[in-house]
């Protein structure tokens, strides 16, 4: 008998599930808002979890990782609103197992429900993993531990993985992971630098060359393809790939089979394929940039990082994991942090991600020296001039409107004041949209133009209540 | 875009110093630094690290390439350029230990790293490599 999760606010619909549930001969229990489905998860292993999009205190959507904690995590299903494929995508993307649209359809439940428990019956047949060599990753939030799972997952498959993320939020370091924790960690981790790459160098760099290829070819040489054979082939930043290699890949790809520049043989490679970037590769392919069969290709499995504003939870193991292995480095004291160091360390967003907090990190212990606490001050200047300025800007967004004059505009740019002029608008707009519509999302859907996900997204960054 | 280059040559050779030679104008202003031994360079990783994003290492020894190995904690955020001595299985194997960014062979000529430095001199892929964190 499986135990089921059912978190939705209106009790037509929660009764309903229930009684479905029942007739499938699980066990279930209702939680009517997100503080309640948190509180029930902390208590309670569920197998699957039914959760509303819209729910009184926020979307389902944003608690999913919370939602998906423990050594066997529940599967979610996504109840999303009727024709509303943004939901339904957003749901996907977020790591949901499946979605359901309103009005519930029972077969549809059923059909569901009987395929997540197919799916964790199959999931519990694997024997438990080794411990995952994976000590560089530091943070135990559930955004991280979500990604060291699929980490886990995908080192113990042989499918292409496809890791996706912004500058600085270790997808490197996730693929070098995989690989250490795969059955090809004894063979080569070849890494492709697609960035550094000319584009006349990517072919013989790839495939390698034959004796007198071109000019300068003297000696045959392997490429990298061939280095990776037995272990892992790491195509990093992939979306700077030339189209005409991204041709020529795709088939080494689906064959494991390629022509050295200027060979006549095919040589073989037997690698397994991680690929990076922190592109928008399925808008790349829109825009004719990137092959679309190249794209269903690598990403057989995707795993896609978080950046660190969005896993500020891992923020304080960060911080103490690298101030202590710069102390030792620089063979300096180990520090104190002083309360307002913390505060500026959590109020500034990273948009470098882990990388940017790594090199600040670095910077105040090598300013700070023999000092014992760690204050804002040993942090980059640039960090401590962007909190100042949005600090600033954020106070100025929440002053009433006013008829400023030159004199009031002076001591800014005309950017940053245009900025947050636009800020404190579209505030004031969603909060009158908001009490127009008495809450009701597709209705402002409907008048504001938006779709529910920016919607939503628009509402959490503003502070506008639903209702 | 200058870059900021750590250049290590162990075994100094005329061609190594044609490739330092042609580095230093897309490194000026005391943005290259160069180290002929590892003692040397392992001591300056030890130190801030600064604005040095990129490491050439120009053909090391198998030794070398195990040394520099075990120092790849040290060369986190480091974007690194070899040029090996050779390709063979053993050489090869370490070399990858250290995930270069790009790999050549003493014996191919400079053509191609230079062609790789200047490709990261225009694009600001000098900046630290953003992912070996």
């Amino acid at each position: 008998m499986a135990s089921i999760l059912i978190v939705d606010d209106d009790p037509l619909v929660s009764g309903a599930l229930s009684r479905v549930m029942d007739k499938m001969g699980q066990t279930s229990s209702v939680a009517a808002s997100l503080a309640a489905a948190l509180e029930a998860v902390r208590h309670e292993a569920f197998d699957i979890i039914f959760c509303d999009v819209r729910l009184p205190d926020g979307s389902g959507l944003d608690i999913l990782p919370e939602l998906r904690t423990g050594p066997l995590p529940p599967e979610v299903i996504i109840i999303t609103g009727f024709g509303d494929p943004d939901g339904a995508e957003l749901a996907i993307k977020k790591g949901a197992w499946d979605y359901v649209e309103k009005p519930l359809a029972v077969k549809d439940v059923m059909l569901a429900v009987e395929r997540a428990l197919q799916y964790r019956d199959r999931k519990r047949a694997v024997p438990a993993p080794v411990a995952l060599k994976a000590e560089d990753i530091i943070g135990k939030g559930p955004k991280l531990r979500a990604c060291l799972d699929a980490l886990a997952q995908a080192a113990s498959s042989e499918a292409n993985v496809l890791i996706s993320g912004e500058t600085g939020t270790g997808k490197e370091l996730f693929a070098w992971a995989i690989h250490r924790n795969s059955a090809r960690a004894e063979r080569n981790f070849v890494v492709v630098d697609c960035a550094a790459l000319p584009e006349t160098l990517v072919e013989s760099t790839l495939f390698g060359h034959v004796r007198g290829a071109f000019t300068g070819a003297d000696k045959p040489r392997d490429g990298l393809v061939r280095q990776a054979d037995g272990g892992t082939l790491f195509l990093d930043e992939i979306g700077e790939l030339p189209l005409a290699i991204q041709k020529a890949f795709l088939r080494v790809l689906q064959e494991r089979r390629f022509r050295p520049v200027g060979g006549g043989q095919e040589v073989s490679s037997d690698f397994r394929l991680v690929a990076a970037t922190n592109r928008n590769l399925e808008d790349m392919v829109r825009a004719g940039d990137f092959r679309e069969d190249l794209l269903f290709r690598i990403r057989t499995f995707v795993l896609a990082l978080p950046p660190l504003r969005e896993t500020k939870e891992d923020l304080k193991d960060l911080v103490v994991h690298y101030v202590v292995k710069f102390c030792d480095q620089y063979g300096v004291p180990m520090k104190s942090f002083s309360p307002d160091f913390e505060q500026v360390l959590t109020a500034y967003d990273w948009p470098g991600n882990v990388r940017e907090l790594i090199q600040a990190l670095e910077k105040a212990i090598v300013t700070a020296k023999d000092e014992p606490v760690l204050f804002p001050k040993h942090l980059p200047e640039h960090i401590r001039v962007r909190l100042a300025r949005e600090a600033v800007l954020k106070k100025k967004a929440t002053e009433p409107a006013r008829t400023d004059g030159p004199a009031a505009t002076a001591a800014t740019s005309l950017k940053d004041w245009r900025d947050a002029g636009l800020a404190r608008l579209e505030g004031e707009y969603l909060a009158g949209l908001m009490r127009t519509t008495a809450g009701d999302i597709p209705e402002a859907c409907r008048i504001s133009g938006l779709s529910r996900s920016r919607l939503y997204t628009l509402l959490k960054k503003y502070g506008v209540p639903l209702s | 875009m200058a870059l900021d280059v750590l250049f290590l040559m162990t075994r100094p050779s005329d061609e190594g110093w044609a490739l330092l030679g042609a580095i230093g104008p897309l490194a000026p202003d005391g943005r290259l630094e160069v180290f002929s031994s590892l003692a040397g360079f392992e001591a300056r990783l030890r130190g801030p690290k600064g604005n040095r994003s990129l490491v050439v290492v120009w053909d090391p020894t198998v030794g070398d390439l195990a040394a520099l190995a075990g120092l790849n904690d040290r060369l986190a955020g480091l974007r690194i350029l070899l040029v090996l001595p050779d390709d063979g299985a053993e050489t090869v194997a370490l070399a990858h230990k250290l995930r270069p960014a790009y790999i050549s062979y003493a014996g191919d000529g400079i053509a191609e790293i230079m062609a790789v430095l200047g490709r990261l001199s225009v694009s600001g892929g000098d900046s630290p490599k953003p992912d070996r964190t």
